[in-house]
C-alpha cells in the first residue's frame, strides 16, 4: 500500500487541479485500469476543489492498494449546514467569481458519489469536512 | 511490439555530455558508459534532442534520394513550410519547376490537402458528436507525445488520417486518372520538415499502411534544389492551395482557418505539454479547437529546416497574404462527396503506449513505487543529470525498475558495500521498528540501543557465527531455541517475518532473558532490501 | 531481470550455469534457509538466496521450478550437488556477500519478493 498526501489552499487557483492529474499519473504508472483511474482521479479533483473553493485548507490523503483506491479528503472551513442539500445536483453556494473560472456548478459532490464504490461525507459547522471515497477495481 | 523511430544517435559523436537528456519531453534518453542511449519506445521523434547537441551526435533516417528511382512515377508532396525556405524572389512555382529538374516526375503541394482539411473538420465538426477540445492530428510528434504520455486525451485527437497521408491520397488518385497505362507504380514522397513524420509515415498509427512512399530529409533536398532554381523557370500546378492552407506552416495558421474563435494554438514540445495538462486538469472545456506543433514556430521550425524560423516565418505569412483568397482551392462539393465515404477518417484508433507502467502487475508496480519514493527521499532533488537520467525522480524510478545502477548520485551519501556491519547513521531498534512498521511481541531493554549491523538467517549455527551485539538478527524461525542464540550472541532483537508468530514459549522465554523480540508481516527478504536503506543512509 | 545483470551486482561467481545466462530471467528472490519456507514461496521466477549449501537445495528448487540459487559467503557446495544442479539445469551462483547484503543489493536493484503475505504487502482495503 503507499500513501500520499496533499496538501490543499484555500482560493489556490494557481495549482487546483494538481492532484487530481498526480493521482490519475501514479495510477496509470501503476497500471490501473482505465476506468478505474479516471473515477478516482474525477473523484480526488472534485475533493481538491471542494477544499480550494469552500473551505480554508486542507489535506487530500490517497491511498493505494491492489485492490483499489481510498482517497480522504479532510479540510478545516466553514462547513456544511444541510449536506443533503450539498448533496443534490446544481447545488451550489460558490460565489460567482468563481463560476468565471469555470467551476462551482454544484456537481462535485454528486460527481464524486457516481464514482465512487464507497461514499462518506461528514460535516461540522465552523470547523470542516470530511469526505470519503472508495474506488475499487472490478 | 517494435517501435520504429527515425531520430538515431552517431556514437562516435556522442561525448555523454546530458544535454540531451534534459530535454527529453518523455525522458527517452539516458546517458550511461559516457554516451547517450535512447529508449526506442518511449522517443516520440520531436528531434529535441537534436537541437541541443553541440556534438551533431543526433541525426533523423529519412529516405535516401534513390528510392524514388524505384517507382514509374514519382510525385514530390511539398510543404508549404519548403516554399519559406527560400528568398522572397522565389515563388512556389519556381520550387515546382526546381524539383521536376532535381528527378521528380510530378509536384504535389501538400497544403492542397489542408485546405480540404479544414473543410473536412468543418462538417466533422457539424455532424458528428466529439468532446471540446479537440486536438489537430496534423502534428505526428504531438499525436505520438499522447500515446505516450497522456492516454486519456487520445479521444480528444480528431479521427482523422493527417494531411500529408490525405494529400498522398488525392495525389495518387490524381497521378492514376491522367497516367497511362504503362506506368505501373506511383510513389509520394514527402519532403519533410521534421523527424517525427519520416516515422509517422513508416509506421503510422492506427496500423494501415501509409499512402507515402518514402521521406526526404528538407535539409537535403534545399541544397538539390537551390542548384536547380532558375528564375525564368516557372511551372504552374492546377491544384495550388490559396493563402489559407498555406499558412498550416507556420503556428496559427491551420486553427486560423477554421474560422472560429474558439480555437487554441500552441508550439514547441514543453508549451503543448503545459497546455495538455490543462486538459487534463478539465479546463479549456470552452476550446472547441487546440492546434498543437511541437516545433516551435510550426513546422517552419522543424528541425530539418535550413531557414531560421522566425525569417521563415514572415516569407510565409507574406506568401499567405499575398495568395489570400475568398474561399479555399479545394472545392466545397468535392469534400462533401468524399467526406461522408470517410475519406479522411482514421482506419482504426490510435492507441496508448504502455511504456510509463513499472510492472506488469499491479502488486509490482505499488511496490516499486513504494520503493521509489523511499529511494527519492535519499536523493538531493537537484535534477542535475549527472547520474545519466533526466531528475531524481527518473533516477530513482530507473534504479527501482531495474534500469540504473545505484550509486551513480554524485550528492547521496554512498552505500559501502565492502562490509555489512558497517553502521551509517544512529537509529534504535525502537526507532527502526516504528519507521519500518514491525510489531513489538517482547519489548525489553535492548530495543533502545543502536542497530549497528543484521544478520539474515534461519540456520542457528550460522547466526552463532556472524552476528553480533547490536545487531538484528531477521528469520523466519519461531520455537524457542532462536532467544537462547540471541542472548549468546548479544543481538539486539530477533525480527520474524513472513508473518510467522513465535511461539508462547519463545516470548515466555525471551522476557525472561530479556531479549526483544519484533514480527512482521513483511518477508525477510523485504525487509533486508528496507534495513539496508535505512542503516546506509 | 536477466542473470548476469544479477552476477554482476552480486559479484558472484557461476559455478553451475547454462551456456547463456542472460536468457535465465529472475523476477523474485526469496531468502532463507529452511525447506518448507522454500517449497511454499520459490516459483518458476524465483532466485533462491541461501546459506545452505546441500543436494536437497536443489531438489527442492527442482520441484518449485526455480531456475537459479544463490549461495552465500562464499559457501561451495561439494561437487555432488554441483552434478545435480547441472543435470537438472538448475543454475547456481556464489556470492561473497551475507544474505543480508545480497538481498539488500537485490531489493535495491528492484526485484520483487517471492514471499506475498496475505496479498501485496499485508495492506487491506476497509470497506
Ligand atoms: N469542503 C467543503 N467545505 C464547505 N462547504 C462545502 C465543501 N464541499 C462542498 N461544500 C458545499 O456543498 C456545495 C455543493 O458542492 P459541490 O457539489 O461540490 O458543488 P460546487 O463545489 O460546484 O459548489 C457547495 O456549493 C458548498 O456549499
Ligand atoms: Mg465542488
Amino acid at each position: 500500500m503507499t500513501t500520499l498526501t496533499f496538501r490543499v489552499r484555500g482560493m489556490d487557483f494557481s495549482n487546483a487541479g494538481e492532484v487530481g492529474a498526480k493521482v490519475k499519473r501514479i495510477l496509470h504508472q501503476i497500471g490501473f485500469e482505465r476506468e478505474v483511474t479516471r473515477r478516482a482521479a474525477v473523484a480526488a479533483y472534485e475533493m481538491e476543489l471542494n477544499i480550494v473553493i469552500h473551505a480554508y485548507e486542507g489535506e487530500v490523503k490517497v491511498r493505494i492498494f491492489d485492490t483499489g483506491v481510498e482517497i480522504i479528503a479532510e479540510d478545516r472551513g466553514p462547513g456544511i449546514p444541510d449536506i443533503e442539500l450539498a448533496m443534490q445536483e446544481g447545488y451550489s453556494t460558490a460565489p460567482p467569481e468563481v463560476w468565471k473560472m469555470g467551476f462551482g456548478a454544484g456537481m462535485g459532490l454528486p460527481n464524486i458519489r457516481k464514482c465512487s464504490d464507497i461514499f462518506e461525507i461528514s460535516s461540522e459547522v465552523g470547523k470542516g469536512t470530511y469526505v470519503r471515497s472508495v474506488v475499487l477495481r472490478g | 511490439m517494435q517501435y520504429y523511430h527515425s531520430v538515431r544517435l552517431d556514437v562516435s559523436r556522442c561525448i555523454g555530455c546530458t544535454r540531451c537528456i534534459k530535454v527529453c519531453p518523455t525522458e527517452a534518453i539516458r546517458v550511461t558508459g559516457r554516451r547517450s542511449v535512447i529508449m526506442e519506445d518511449r522517443c516520440i521523434d520531436c528531434g529535441e534532442c537534436f537541437r541541443v547537441c553541440h556534438q551533431h551526435a543526433w541525426y533523423a533516417m529519412a529516405d535516401p534520394l534513390e528510392r524514388k528511382d524505384d517507382f514509374d512515377i514519382s510525385i514530390a508532396l511539398v510543404p508549404p513550410s519548403f516554399y519559406a525556405q527560400f528568398g522572397p524572389e522565389v515563388e512556389p512555382e519556381h520550387v515546382v519547376s526546381a524539383l521536376k529538374s532535381v528527378g521528380f516526375t510530378d509536384v504535389f503541394d501538400a497544403a492542397y490537402a489542408k485546405e480540404a482539411m479544414t473543410r473536412a473538420y468543418r462538417m466533422f465538426m457539424k455532424t458528428e458528436k466529439w468532446e471540446a477540445p479537440l486536438i489537430s492530428p496534423a502534428c505526428p510528434a504531438v499525436v505520438r507525445l499522447l500515446q505516450v504520455s497522456y492516454p486519456d486525451l487520445l479521444g480528444h485527437i480528431v479521427p482523422m488520417d493527417s494531411p500529408i497521408e490525405i494529400a498522398a491520397k488525392m495525389a495518387k488518385q490524381e497521378s492514376d486518372a491522367w497516367s497511362d497505362c504503362s506506368f505501373r507504380r506511383v510513389g509520394c514522397f514527402f519532403i519533410t520538415p521534421c523527424p517525427a513524420r519520416v516515422t509517422a509515415i513508416k509506421q503510422p498509427v492506427g496500423g494501415r499502411r501509409s499512402y507515402v512512399d518514402g521521406a526526404f530529409s528538407m535539409s537535403d533536398i534545399f541544397g538539390l534544389v537551390l542548384k536547380k532554381l532558375d528564375p525564368r523557370k516557372s511551372e504552374k500546378i492546377d491544384k495550388m492551395a490559396t493563402g489559407s492552407g498555406i499558412s498550416w506552416a507556420r503556428s496559427g495558421g491551420e486553427a486560423l482557418s477554421l474560422g472560429t474563435k474558439k480555437v487554441l494554438a500552441v508550439d514547441g514540445i514543453h508549451a503543448v505539454i503545459t497546455v495538455l495538462h490543462e486538459i487534463e486538469r478539465g479546463k479549456l472545456r470552452d476550446i472547441e479547437f487546440i492546434e498543437a506543433r511541437a516545433c516551435t514556430g510550426g513546422c517552419i521550425g522543424g528541425p530539418l529546416t535550413v531557414e531560421n524560423p522566425f525569417i521563415a516565418r514572415v516569407r510565409n505569412r507574406m506568401l499567405s497574404e499575398h495568395r489570400r483568397a475568398k474561399s479555399l482551392a479545394v472545392p466545397v462539393e468535392w469534400v462533401e462527396e468524399n467526406y461522408p465515404k470517410g475519406y479522411f477518417h482514421l482506419a482504426g484508433t490510435i492507441p496508448p503506449r504502455d511504456v510509463l507502467r513499472m510492472d506488469s502487475t499491479i502488486e509490482g508496480a505499488l511496490d516499486r513505487f513504494e520503493r521509489m519514493e523511499a529511494l527519492l527521499q535519499e536523493l538531493p532533488g537537484y535534477d542535475c543529470g549527472a547520474c545519466g537520467s533526466p531528475t531524481c525522480r527518473t533516477y530513482a524510478q530507473d534504479v527501482i525498475c531495474g534500469q540504473a545502477a545505484e550509486g551513480r548520485c554524485a550528492f547521496q551519501s554512498q552505500a559501502d558495500s565492502s562490509d555489512s556491519g558497517e553502521r551509517k547513521i544512529r537509529i534504535t531498534c525502537r526507532q527502526l521498528a516504528e519507521r519500518l512498521g514491525f510489531e513489538i511481541a517482547v519489548d525489553s531493554e535492548s530495543l533502545d540501543d543502536e542497530v549497528n549491523g543484521c544478520c539474515c538467517s534461519d540456520m542457528l549455527s550460522d547466526v552463532m557465527a556472524t552476528a553480533r551485539r547490536g545487531y538484528i538478527w531477521v528469520t523466519v524461525q519461531t520455537h524457542p531455541n532462536i532467544v537462547a542464540v540471541a542472548s549468546v550472541t548479544g543481538v539486539s532483537a530477533i525480527l520474524i517475518t513472513s508473518d510467522r508468530k513465535p511461539e508462547d514459549r519463545t516470548l515466555v522465554s525471551a522476557r525472561t532473558h530479556g531479549v526483544s523480540i519484533l514480527v512482521t508481516t513483511k518477508s525477510s527478504f523485504e525487509v533486508a532490501g528496507r534495513l539496508w536503506s535505512i542503516l546506509n543512509q | 531481470m536477466d542473470l548476469l545483470s544479477i552476477i554482476n551486482i552480486l559479484d558472484a561467481e557461476a559455478i553451475a550455469a547454462p551456456p547463456r545466462p542472460g536468457l535465465v530471467q529472475i523476477g523474485s528472490v526469496f531468502v532463507g534457509d529452511l525447506m518448507s519456507d522454500v517449497l511454499s514461496h520459490a516459483g518458476p521466477d524465483t532466485l533462491i538466496v541461501t546459506a545452505l549449501c546441500t543436494s536437497q537445495l536443489v531438489r527442492v528448487a527442482e520441484v518449485v521450478d526455480a531456475p537459479a540459487v544463490c549461495f552465500v559467503q562464499n559457501k561451495m557446495p561439494q561437487q555432488s550437488v554441483l552434478e545435480l544442479a547441472r543435470s537438472k539445469g538448475i543454475v547456481i551462483i556464489v556470492t561473497p556477500y551475507c544474505a543480508y547484503q545480497s538481498s539488500a543489493l537485490l531489493y535495491r536493484a528492484g526485484l520483487h519478493s517471492a514471499v506475498r503475505p496475505g496479498g501485496y504487502n499485508g495492506g487491506y482495503l476497509e470497506i
